[in-house]
Order: C-alpha cells, then structure tokens, then sequence
C-alpha cells in the first residue's frame, strides 16, 4: 500500500467516524435543536469526499504504474526509530513524573536522557552540564523573574 | 493620512520606551538566531518563546514576536551563504547564489548584501504597511459574519491551495485542523462534542500546544534523520563585511524589484516567505542581462530573495492585524499569542488597542535598524553560533516544548497532547500533508464556526445570506481561482511537458 492510499482510507474513516459522531450529539434543548451539528457535518462529509477523491486518484496512478513506492512496516527499527520510540517513551515517563519529582529533578533526567540517547556518551559531561544548567536556569527564569510557579522539588521547596 | 501620522508617532512613543526597545533588540536577536538555524524557523521560534510573553504584556509580546520574526528573516541566509543549508524555508532561494558567493571567496559581501538587502525590504515593507493597514481594517468593520466566515473559508482554501502538486493533501490537513477545533464544549449551547467523555477535552485542544506539538516537536524529531551527519566545515574567519561600489550597482535595482512583491505576496493567505523568495530570484533571473551568471555568485540574485522575504514577513502581518486572519504559520502562532494574552485582532485592534498595534508597527522601524547594525558589524561573531551541533541543540527545544506546554495549561496532561501532534507531524510528514493548513485551520475553525452559526441565526437559517452581499461574491470567487488556479497552471505544466517531450 502507497503513503497516498494510507492517507486517502484514513481521512475516508476518520471524516466518516466523525460524521457519524456528529449526527450522534444530543439536541440543543433551546434555540434550534441542531444547528451546532450543521458544521462538523459540513466538515465529516467534505473530509469523506476529500479521502474519496484521494483513494481514486492514486488508485489510478497505481494501475497506471505511476504511484510512489509501497510503504512496508520495516522488520526492526532503524536508528531513527529507534530514537524517536526512546524519546516518545522518555517523554511519557517525563509527563508522569513531573509533578511529583519537581521540575529540575525530572528534567535533568529527562535532559539526560535524550542527550545520552542522540550525543551519546562520548558528551557525557557535555549532556550533564547541558542538562544540569537548562534545567536549573529554566526553573529561576519561571519561578523568580516570569513569576510562573513550576512543581518544586520535593522536600525541599524550590 | 494625517491620523495615520498621529498613530504612527503614538506608536514611537510607545515603542521608544527603553524596555519595549530592549524587547525589540532581544526579539530581533533571538529570530536572527533562531532563522540562522537549520531547521528551525521563525514559527518554531514564536511557538517556544510563547510562555516568555505572559509576564511581557500585550505590547512588549507582539513587538517581540514580531521581532522573532523579521530577526528570522534577516539569520536564515547565515546558513544558506556559509553551509549551503537554508536557516529557514524562506531561505531556501539565499542557497542559489549564496553559498557559490562564498566558494568565490566573496562571503563578506553575502553577508553583508543580505543584511543589507532585508534592512531596505523590511524598511520600505514598513512604510506600506502603515499606510495600508488602517484602511484595509476600516474595510473590514463592513463585513457582517457571513463575509468573515467566507474570508475564512478564502483563507483557508487559499493555503490549502498552495501546496502545489499536493492539493488534495493541503486540503485534508485543513480539514483535520477544522475537526480538532470543533472539539470541546459548544460556546453557545454547553453540549460536549467530540470529546469521548474526557473531562480534560471539555474546553477544547488548545491550538498552542498544537502549534509546539507539530512545529517543535514534529522538528526536532524529524531533525533525529539527519542530526547524526557529520557537521560541514564552515568558514569562521572574516575580512571587513561590507560590498563595493559595483555590488551595490548591481543590487539596488533588484531590490526596489522585489520588495513590493515579496509585501504583496506576504499579505496573500498561505503564500509565505518561501515563495516570495523563490519568486523574486526567478523574476530577477528573468530581468537580468547576465542571467548566465545566476547560480555561479550573482550578487543580485541573492539581494532579490532577501529583499523579498523581509517585506513578506511584514506583508503577513496584514491580514492577522487587520482583519483577525493568518496568513502564514507564524502569524498563525502569534494570532494565538495574542488571543491567549485576551487581545482580538481584526479591524477594532486598531480602534480600541492603538498602542498594540501601532507600538507594534513603530517597533518594526526600530527593530530594523537594530537588526541591521547586528547583522553587519557583528554577523562573524554571530555566524559562530552555527557551530552548535544539532545533538545538543535539539534536546534543549525538546526541554523548551515541554515548559512552553506547562507554562500555558498549568497541567501535565497536555504534554501527552503534545507529543500525539509531534508524533501527527512525523505521520504529516511522512504523507507530504503540509502542516500549514492544519494549523491555520486549527486556530480559525471556532471563529469560522461562530461566523456560520451567526449568519445562519441572522438569516433565519437561509443560506442565501452567503451570496447576499457583493463582498460575499467575490470572496467566493477569489476562493474559487485560489483553488482552481493551481490545479488549471498545474495541468497546463503538464501538458506542456508532455508536448515538449
């Protein structure tokens, strides 16, 4: 399957999902009971024929041989992948700890981890000091010249 | 005109306070850095400098996006002259004559012409837009929601319309950022749609997070592609940066050329800095009595683009000023920035914020001359940041998204909507969906929505009210070519094509 056939069924299923959700809203119970559907109609129904409209034409370019190449699920990750999956994951665990370790805690980690992750650790005092210096200057910036209040590291309350 | 002079000099005012002109330095810097970057650009640089701007207040914040964004436009053919790599996409057309420039021993005088030729385009830009802005937002006070609702769908389809050979594509990402703004809590009914009985989607995504998600977040993990390349070697030593008598005689007049279309093209919706460029380099190809030369060091041939993408930058700010429209992804961010600080852009910004938006303009006059005396005088010193590899680089835009997204919601729940729209924007990527229309739509969708809604109530639900006035007819037929003209040039092309094969 080409890139543009995937894009083409998805917008076809998420435009049709999404009109199917709207006709599905509750009425309004004053004023006209469904005037706030006629939009996201309007917007699922153009989407289906956008997606439509993709399909056919490269449906076309493909019996015509003129499609771009077919996208394949490569059997293991290229060194791409694989760092974007490791900064995806980082940044989840980064999510569920921030609040709770403090920002400089967890973004020194965080930091870390993505700089060890892509410079390696070849820069491994580079990625510390890196991490290190963002993290506590970003929080001073925050906290005592922009007055925006980050979580603040636990038992200690800066 | 003499109430245009009368703001203009409030404006000064405004803008000559020393810490809106340190605002402006520090804006005009900070794009000049951001646009030098390979990948980066001024819409990136907006979008992680969006939580500085809560403690800026309204003046201070538009004067310094506005800064980040002709900065921008002055770094991004750093790298274009030096490395051959465009700091931005508006600096894509630098690379041409640049970089040979620079293989010909001649980088001073790239560096110095670009300067100097963004410092004349963004100069003579400035003076349009203060003679045009007033009138074109007193136009639009005539527009009832009808009108502002086919302004949008123009807008929108006019940059979804842009993306060349991919119009279809340009289009489905428009309607997906029309989708994602329909999600939420109904403003006029309070009836929750589209949000799977998740309490946190009652008051919508906000467009912000959308913009770091795919911008910052879709940039630096596509830059993982390429960030593990070796760096190029640059050249670091500099004789004096200034041109001769005969580079100036060859520029000047592609300059005065390209600056009034790189303005017009700016103000056009979704057409940005990029083709402005591309287009000035082709016409100053054409008009050239040396077009042999283009591509192997033609002074002109790099003056033209950097006129022309300075007075783009301005240029896009008319419609995002005067009528509340995006014309471009970084006025889209800086429309959002402007919402968030609780300011309406559109034809009454003028009448009940004058100090806003005339503090802005002024500042631009300022920040140009800031920018140019920078960008001469200290272009070798700044050309050294170039030299920051990406490895270290990237990780910290990374650190900025994540404190951009806390500094706006206060929550840790965004940051998972963050990282669905950065991984959105390697999918958009992936399938040459331009990340524009998305956006632009995105942020235009409540209002257009809202438009809709009124002129329908207005009309008694009849549809006619959307043909009812001529300024609704030719909105309608200026979307109509906006869409059918790529697809008619586009099909012409081909047919050429094939007759010549």
């Amino acid at each position: 399957m080409t890139m543009n056939l995937i894009t083409g069924i998805a917008a076809i299923s998420i435009g049709g999902i999404y009109t199917l959700m709207a006709f599905m809203l509750p009425r309004s119970t004053f004023g006209d009971p469904s005037r706030h559907l006629v939009f996201p109609i309007i917007i699922g129904i153009g989407m289906v024929a956008l997606g439509i409209a993709q399909t056919l034409l490269e449906l076309g370019r493909i019996s015509t041989g003129k499609a771009e190449e077919k996208v394949a699920l490569p059997k293991t990750l290229s060194r791409y992948g694989k760092e974007i999956v490791i900064t995806v994951i980082a940044s989840i665990v980064y999510a569920l700890i921030f609040e709770h370790a403090g920002y400089v805690i967890s973004t020194i980690l965080y930091l870390g981890c993505i700089l060890f992750l892509i410079n390696g650790k070849k820069g491994a005092v580079a990625n510390v000091i890196v991490a290190v210096a963002f993290s506590v200057s970003v929080y001073a910036l925050f906290a005592y010249a922009l007055g925006i209040q980050l979580p603040s590291m636990p038992f200690l309350d800066i | 005109m003499e109430t245009i002079f009368v703001n203009l000099a409030q404006g000064f005012q405004v803008a000559l306070t020393p810490m809106n002109l340190f605002w402006t330095t520090f804006g005009g810097v900070l794009g000049t850095i951001i646009g030098m970057l390979p990948g980066l650009g001024p819409a990136t640089g907006v979008a992680v400098l969006l939580p500085l701007t809560f403690a800026m207040g309204p003046v201070g914040a538009m004067i310094t996006m506005a800064g980040v964004y002709y900065g921008a436009m002055f770094g991004g053919s750093r790298a274009s002259i030096l490395l051959n790599t465009p700091g931005d996409g508006a600096a894509i057309a630098s690379c041409f004559d640049g970089y040979p420039m620079t293989l010909n021993g001649r980088a001073e005088s790239a560096l110095a012409i670009s300067a100097i030729a963004s410092f004349i385009g963004g100069m003579i830009a400035n003076v349009a837009l203060v003679f045009i802005a007033l009138p074109v937002a007193r136009f639009s006070l005539h527009f009832g929601p009808a009108e502002y609702c086919l302004l949008m769908v123009f807008a929108l389809a006019a940059t979804a319309a842009m993306s060349k050979d991919k119009i279809l594509l340009g289009f489905i990402g428009m309607f997906l950022g029309l989708m994602i703004a329909t999600v939420g809590q109904d403003g006029l009914t309070g009836i929750s749609r589209f949000t799977f009985g998740v309490l946190e989607l009652q008051g919508g995504i906000d467009f912000l997070i959308i913009i770091i998600g795919i911008y910052a977040l879709g940039e630096v993990f596509k830059s993982f592609k390429t960030v593990h390349d070796p760096n190029r070697k640059m050249q670091t030593k500099f004789g004096k940066i200034w041109i001769t008598k005969e580079d100036w005689k060859r520029s000047w007049p592609a300059i005065l050329r390209a600056t009034p279309l790189g303005f017009f093209i700016g103000a056009l919706p979704g057409a940005g800095g990029t083709m402005a460029a591309l287009m000035s380099y082709n016409n100053e190809k054409n008009f050239s009595k040396h077009p042999e030369e283009f591509g192997k060091g033609a002074i002109e041939g790099l003056a033209a683009p950097e006129a022309a993408n300075n007075a783009s930058s301005v240029g896009a700010l008319i419609p995002m000023m005067t009528l509340g429209i995006p014309g471009s992804g970084t006025t889209a961010v800086m429309l959002g920035a402007l919402l968030m600080l609780g300011l309406q852009p559109g034809p009454l910004l003028f009448e009940q914020q004058p100090d806003v938006a005339w503090g802005m303009i002024a500042s631009m006059f300022i920040g140009n001359i800031i920018l140019v005396v920078v960008n001469l005088p200290l272009a070798s010193v700044l050309v050294r940041l170039l030299a920051i590899p990406g490895k270290i680089l990237y990780p910290i835009i990374l650190g900025l998204a994540f404190i951009g997204t806390y500094a706006i919601t206060s929550s840790t729940i965004d940051f998972f909507t963050l990282i669905i729209f950065g991984l959105i924007g390697i999918f958009m990527e992936k399938a040459k969906i331009p990340s524009s229309p998305l956006i632009l739509a995105g942020i235009v969708g409540g209002t257009m929505e809202q438009s809709f809604r009124q002129a329908l109530m207005i009309s008694n639900n009849d549809p006619k009210i959307f043909v009812g006035s001529p300024i609704a007819l030719v909105l309608i037929v200026l979307t109509l070519v906006s869409v059918v003209w790529p697809l008619a040039k586009g099909a012409f092309s081909r047919k050429t094509v094939k007759a010549g094969a």
